[in-house]
């Protein structure tokens, strides 16, 4: 029998070295969502990641290379595609995004939002770190080049409807950061933010280790404020 | 700095920049690895515009002209690159041997338990 999966999300959890917390990730998304589907990508992890998820019988896509999380989540929109998933979104194995809120940034996408966003600062003031600066000068260069306000940009937490998904694999600029979102309002796109609240990291490491920050803005800033002019709309 | 090799540089700069971006138009080239690219074509571009700077470094080192430090330096920081570029490339032909390897095994299995299968197809 065919399922029809074209108003079904799919969660796809990109997993590095993440052992210690999938389990506790997964659980809470079973309990939190029991009707949602998800899939974990093991990104070449060094440690048991994948045969945690394989004891548990967790479904996974098991890169035998790291790829980065670019690469991960790329890997789980191109099975969410093959499946014909309606939408699909991501949510770190390392229990930073709650999944308590995957229902209300569903609901955003189903009455007509392309991109998602679960915001940390949407409606708040308050949090200065050295996070925060990032994100506001992404915030400020985003808003100077499209107009809109975005109070999240780096967070992870995006819900991208059907239409997008195929462009994670066909595009090779297409990356779940905050460039694509000023790509994705150039373009036309609906993006909406959504009012979640994330915990601080359990335990392992972030993608993003300090010593990369200063690289990682200064290619987001450049990609946002001059060469997203230059790409075809 | 004489103004042919300034107007050369503005030259360079300007097509470094516009050939780069229509790769990225035409999804041939990443943005990560354009980055460095782009920089370099402004870098140029802004020294061609105010060579006192370049004037200032030259005389500072002790540069017998200020055409000589741009392409000192400019010969230094492409050979950086060169070399970085060679290690990305080793990175990655690795990367792409091992994921061949992988898919060569996987499909070995597979056409092993396609052929089970197929010898006892009650089960």
């Amino acid at each position: 029998m065919e399922l029809d999966y074209s108003d079904r999300l799919l969660v796809i959890i990109p997993a590095y070295n993440e052992a210690e917390s999938i389990q506790k990730t997964v659980t809470e998304l079973n309990k939190e969502c029991p009707n949602v589907d998800y899939i974990v990508v093991d990104d070449g992890s060094l440690d048991c990641t994948a045969a945690v998820c394989l004891e548990n019988g967790y479904p996974l896509l098991q890169l035998p290379v790291n790829l980065g999380l670019s690469g991960a989540f790329q890997a789980g929109a191109r099975y969410a595609n093959r499946m014909g998933y309606g939408y699909c979104m991501q949510l770190d194995a390392d229990g930073q995004h709650m999944p308590q809120y995957i229902p209300d940034m569903l609901k955003a996408a189903r009455q007509g939002a392309d991109v998602v966003i679960g915001s940390r600062y949407y409606g708040k003031h308050k949090e200065h770190s050295m996070r925060r600066v990032g994100g506001k000068l992404l915030q400020g260069a985003i808003w100077l080049t499209t107009g809109k306000k975005i109070t999240d940009p780096t967070s992870g937490m995006r819900l991208y409807n059907g239409k997008l998904i195929a462009d994670f694999f066909k595009f090779p600029n297409f990356d779940p950061e905050p460039d694509m979102i000023a790509y994705l309002i150039h373009r036309g796109y609906a993006v909406q933010e959504v009012e979640v609240c994330m915990r601080e990291r359990l335990v392992g490491q972030s993608y993003l280790r300090f010593g990369r920050v200063i690289q990682y803005m200064m290619r987001m800033m450049l990609s946002i404020l001059l060469i997203q002019w230059f790409r075809k709309g | 700095m004489s103004i042919t090799i300034r107007i050369c540089l503005v030259l360079v700069s300007i097509l470094v920049f516009v050939f780069m971006m229509r790769r990225i138009q035409k999804e041939k080239l990443l943005i990560a690895d354009a980055v460095f690219w782009i920089i370099f074509s402004l870098c140029l571009l802004i020294l061609s515009v105010f060579p006192q700077i370049v004037i200032f470094f030259a005389d500072l080192l002790g540069f017998y002209s200020a055409a000589n430090l741009v392409m000192v330096v400019g010969i230094f920081i492409l050979l950086v690159k060169l070399f970085s570029m060679s290690l990305h490339i080793s990175h990655t032909e690795c990367q792409l041997r091992q994921t061949i390897e992988e898919l060569a095994i996987a499909e070995k299995r597979i056409r092993e338990m396609e052929g089970k299968l197929q010898d006892n197809p009650e089960k």
